[in-house]
C-alpha cells in the first residue's frame, strides 16, 4: 500500500490519516470480496482446519470473555445503583441489567474483548507467516492463501463470537445478579423476576446479531491487517496494534447501524 | 603472575528448566585477543552474555577485574558495567536514535560532559570510518556500517572488557577483514581483554592469542594454538581446524 | 497456578520499580511531552470515532426505552451526560487507550526486548524502566485524562445531534448537568488515573516478556491488550463498588 505525502504538520496528519483510512476500507472491502469468491468456489472443505481454528479460536479465549462478562454485568448493574436508588424503583434493576447487556454492552464489550485475545493472535500469526514468507510459499505451491487461511479463521471467528455472546451474555447477567445483592443490596429474586418479566427476547436476538457481524469484522480487519505485514519483529507489533484499533472502530460503527435498523 | 580480566568458576546456568552450562571454567587473561568457538547453540552467546554480568549463573561465580559479582549490589554492578563493552549478535542498536547517539549511549550514563561526548563520538566514529554520519538514521546504514557503528559503540568508552558476537556474521570478505583489523587496532591502542566469539576459523587463527572451545555447555579446551595441536580431544582439533 | 501468581505479580513489581523512580523523571520533561503527544496524535482520532458513535448510541437506546417505559424524553439528556462523566467516559476511553496506546506501547518494548536493545540498555548502565517507562507512565495518566474530557465532549455533542435531531428533544431540556454531581467527576477523575496508569505498566510488562522475534513481539502485544482490556474492566468493577458503597 502506497503512503500518501509526508508530512508532519497537523493538517497533513489529520488528512493523511483520513486517505489511509479509505485506503484501509478499500483493501478490506477487496478482501471480503474475495473471501466470498472463495467460499462460493470451494471443491473441498477443509474441515480439518476449520475445527482446528475453531478450537483455538473458541476454546481458547472462553475463560477471559466469561470472566470479562460477569464483570461487566456487575459493572452495569452498579451504575444503574444511583438511579435505582434516587427513584426508587428496585424492580427496573432487572429489566435494565437486562436490555443493557442483551444489546448494547454484551455484545460491544465482549466483541472487544473478543478482538483483543483472538482478533490480535491471528494478525500476529498470519504477519510472521508473512514475514517468514510462508505465504509466498503457499502461492509457490499452487495453493490460494485466502482458501487456505483466511476462509476456514474468518467462518471460525463467526461462529464463534456468536457462541462466545451468547455465553457470555448469560454470565454477564450471572455477575449482574451478584452484584446486586453483594453491592446494591437488592434481593437477586427481584432482580430475575425483572428479567423475565420483561420480554427481552429481541434484544437477545439483535446482540447476538451484532455478534455475527461483529465476528466478520473482526476476521476481516486481522486478516487484513496481518497479511500485509511489513518489516521484520516490528512490523507485526505495529499490524497487532493496527488491527485491534480497526476492529474497535468497525464495532462501535457496525453496532450503531444494527441497533437502528433493528429498532 | 597472571592478571585475568574474568573468570567463571565453576558456573553452571539451568534456562527453563535444562541444563545449558555446565560446570564452565573459564579464564581470560589480561591485555588478550581471545577466541570463542564451538557449534552453533553450544553456549558461546550465553557465554558472553554471562561475561557482561546480562545472565547469573545458577550455581557457581563470576568475577571481573578481580573481584567476585554480586548481582544483588546494584551500585557496585555499575560500576563494573561501565567497565565492559558489548557488541551483540543482533547488534541491537538504538533504532530511535541516531548513529551519533548511539555511540554516544555508554557515555551519556557516565554524567560525563556533553562536549567531551561529541568529541569522544567523533573519534570513535572515525575509527571505523564512519566520522560524519552522526545524525544518520541507524536504518538508513548498510548492514556492514551498521556493524561498525555497534563496534564503534561497544569500544567508545573505552572498556577493560570488551565483548563481539559474531562480529562479522554474513558481511563480504572485504568488510570482514577491515572488522577484524579494527578489533586488532582497537586492542593495541588501549591494551584491553577482548574476546571474540565467531565461526571465522581462519581470521581467529590470525588474529587471537588465546582459544576456548566450547561443546554442548562445556568448555572443553582452553590455551594456544600449539597447545590445541597437542591435544588429544578431536572436537578441538576439528572446532580449529588444526 | 505458579503461572497465574507470576503473571499477576510481575505487574506489581514494574508499577514498584516506576513509582520508586518517578522523582528521577524531574530531568526527563522532553521524553514526557514526546510521550503525550505520541498518544494524543495516536488517539485523538480513534477516540473522536468511537465515542462518538457510542453517544449516538447511548442516546438513541435511551430515548428509545425512555419512549417505550416512561413516554418522557427530560430525563435522557442529564442520565446520559451524567453516566457518559462517570462510567462510559473514563471505561471506554480507557479499553480504547488500552488497544491503541497499550498495543503501542507493548510492541514498542518487545521489539526492542527481541532484539536485545533493551540488554544493550542494561550493559550500557542505563535502566530501561527509567529510560522506557517512566515517562510514557507519566504521559499516559495524563493524556488519560485529557482523552477522557475529549471523549466525553465528543460523544455529548453526538447524542446531542441525535437526541434534538431524531427524538425532538429541546436543547436546553438535553444538555443538563442536574444528572451530573461533583463526586462523579472525582471518581471518574480517579478512575483516569488508576487506568492511565495500568495501562502502559502492563504494556511495558508484556513487551520485556517478549521472546523469540516477530511471533513473540506479536504474542506480547495480544497479552498485553487482553490484559489491560480485563484489568480496566476488573478495577472498574472494584471502584465502581467502593464508590456506591460508600454514596460517593
Amino acid at each position: 500500500m502506497s503512503k500518501p505525502v509526508e508530512t508532519d504538520s497537523f493538517l497533513g496528519n489529520f488528512g493523511r490519516t483520513f486517505i489511509t483510512a479509505f485506503q484501509t476500507v478499500g483493501a478490506m472491502t477487496l478482501l471480503q470480496l474475495r473471501i466470498f469468491r472463495s467460499l462460493l468456489a470451494i471443491k473441498n472443505f477443509d474441515y480439518d482446519e476449520s475445527v482446528t481454528q475453531l478450537f483455538k479460536v473458541g476454546v481458547r479465549s472462553l475463560p477471559v470473555v466469561v470472566a470479562t462478562a460477569t464483570f461487566v454485568g456487575a459493572l452495569m448493574v452498579i451504575a444503574s445503583g444511583n438511579f435505582v436508588r434516587a427513584t426508587g424503583a428496585t424492580t427496573l434493576i432487572g429489566w435494565a441489567a437486562g436490555t443493557a447487556v442483551f444489546s448494547e454492552v454484551g455484545p460491544v464489550l465482549i466483541g472487544l474483548m473478543f478482538s483483543g485475545r483472538v482478533g490480535a493472535n491471528n494478525t500476529a500469526e498470519l504477519g510472521t507467516m508473512v514475514v517468514t514468507n510462508q505465504v509466498d510459499a503457499l502461492r509457490v505451491l499452487g495453493i490460494d492463501p485466502i482458501g487456505y487461511l483466511i476462509v476456514p479463521r474468518f467462518i471460525a471467528m463467526i461462529v464463534m463470537l456468536f457462541l462466545l455472546t451468547a455465553i457470555g451474555d448469560l454470565f454477564a447477567l450471572a455477575g449482574g445478579s451478584v452484584a446486586c445483592r453483594a453491592v446494591l443490596g437488592i434481593d437477586m429474586r427481584i432482580y430475575w423476576q425483572g428479567i423475565l418479566d420483561s420480554n427481552l427476547l429481541s434484544e437477545f436476538i439483535m446482540g447476538l446479531v451484532k455478534a455475527i457481524f461483529f465476528g466478520g469484522a473482526v476476521g476481516i480487519v486481522s486478516c487484513h491487517w496481518g497479511l500485509q505485514v511489513t518489516g521484520g519483529a516490528r512490523g507485526v507489533g505495529r499490524a497487532v496494534n493496527d488491527s485491534v484499533v480497526t476492529s474497535a472502530i468497525a464495532i462501535f460503527v457496525v453496532n450503531f447501524f444494527v441497533t437502528v435498523l433493528w429498532t | 603472575m597472571l592478571q585475568y580480566a574474568a573468570q567463571i568458576l565453576d558456573a553452571s546456568l539451568t534456562l527453563n528448566d535444562s541444563l545449558v552450562l555446565d560446570q564452565v571454567f573459564l579464564r581470560l587473561e589480561s591485555g588478550r585477543i581471545h577466541a570463542l568457538v564451538g557449534a552453533g547453540g553450544s553456549g558461546k552467546t550465553l557465554l558472553l552474555r554471562m561475561l557482561a554480568t546480562l545472565l547469573q549463573p545458577s550455581k557457581g561465580e563470576l568475577h571481573l577485574f578481580g573481584k567476585a559479582i554480586n548481582f544483588r549490589d546494584l551500585k557496585s554492578l555499575r560500576q563494573v558495567r561501565s567497565n565492559i563493552g558489548v557488541q551483540f549478535q543482533n547488534l541491537a542498536l538504538f533504532d530511535f536514535l541516531t548513529v551519533g547517539q548511539n555511540v554516544g549511549f555508554p557515555l551519556e550514563q557516565d554524567s560525563e560532559p556533553t562536549k567531551d561526548i561529541s568529541i569522544q563520538v567523533k573519534t570513535a566514529l572515525d575509527s571505523v570510518g564512519l566520522d560524519g554520519r552522526q545524525e544518520h538514521a541507524i536504518s538508513a546504514l548498510s548492514g556492514g556500517m551498521q556493524r561498525r557503528v555497534a563496534i564503534a559503540r561497544a569500544a567508545v568508552a573505552k572498556p577493560k572488557l570488551l565483548l563481539f558476537d559474531d562480529p562479522s556474521g554474513g558481511l563480504d570478505p572485504v568488510t570482514t577483514s577491515r572488522i577484524f583489523e579494527l578489533i586488532r587496532t582497537i586492542q593495541k591502542e588501549n591494551d584491553n581483554t577482548v574476546v571474540i566469539a565467531s565461526h571465522d576459523i581462519d581470521r581467529l587463527v590470525k588474529l587471537c592469542h588465546i582459544f576456548h572451545v566450547v561443546d554442548h555447555g562445556k568448555v572443553i579446551f582452553s590455551g594456544t594454538l600449539n597447545e590445541a595441536r597437542q591435544s588429544t580431544d578431536d572436537r578441538v582439533k576439528v572446532f580449529l581446524d588444526v | 497456578m505458579k503461572r497465574l501468581w507470576e503473571t499477576i505479580r510481575s505487574p506489581f513489581q514494574l508499577l514498584g520499580r516506576t513509582i520508586a523512580l518517578l522523582p528521577s523523571a524531574r530531568k526527563s520533561h522532553r521524553k514526557i511531552l514526546e510521550s503525550m503527544y505520541s498518544i494524543g496524535n495516536q488517539s485523538l482520532v480513534f477516540i473522536a470515532l468511537t465515542l462518538a458513535f457510542l453517544g449516538l448510541i447511548l442516546v438513541y437506546q435511551g430515548a428509545y426505552q425512555a419512549l417505550k417505559v416512561l413516554p418522557d424524553l427530560t430525563p435522557v439528556g442529564p442520565v446520559f451526560i451524567g453516566t457518559m462523566v462517570r462510567v462510559f467516559g473514563p471505561t471506554i476511553v480507557a479499553l480504547m487507550l488500552a488497544t491503541r496506546v497499550g498495543a503501542g506501547i507493548a510492541a514498542e518494548t518487545g521489539s526492542m526486548t527481541v532484539t536485545d536493545q533493551i540488554e544493550a540498555m542494561k550493559v550500557t548502565n542505563a535502566d530501561p524502566v527509567e529510560y522506557l517507562v517512566v515517562p510514557r507512565f507519566i504521559a499516559s495518566i495524563i493524556m488519560m485524562i485529557v482523552l477522557w474530557v475529549f471523549g466525553v465532549l465528543v460523544a455529548v455533542a453526538a447524542g446531542t445531534l441525535i437526541g434534538t435531531l431524531r427524538f425532538g428533544i429541546q436543547l436546553r431540556t438535553f444538555l443538563s448537568l442536574s444528572g451530573t454531581t461533583m463526586s462523579d467527576v472525582w471518581v471518574a477523575l480517579f478512575k483516569c488515573v488508576i487506568f492511565g496508569a495500568a495501562i502502559p505498566i502492563l504494556a511495558a510488562d508484556s513487551g520485556f516478556k517478549a521472546t523469540g522475534g516477530s511471533e513473540g513481539v506479536g504474542w506480547a502485544t495480544t497479552k498485553a491488550v487482553v490484559h489491560s482490556l480485563f484489568t480496566v474492566i476488573l478495577l472498574d468493577f472494584l471502584i465502581s463498588s467502593i464508590a456506591y458503597r460508600f454514596g460517593w
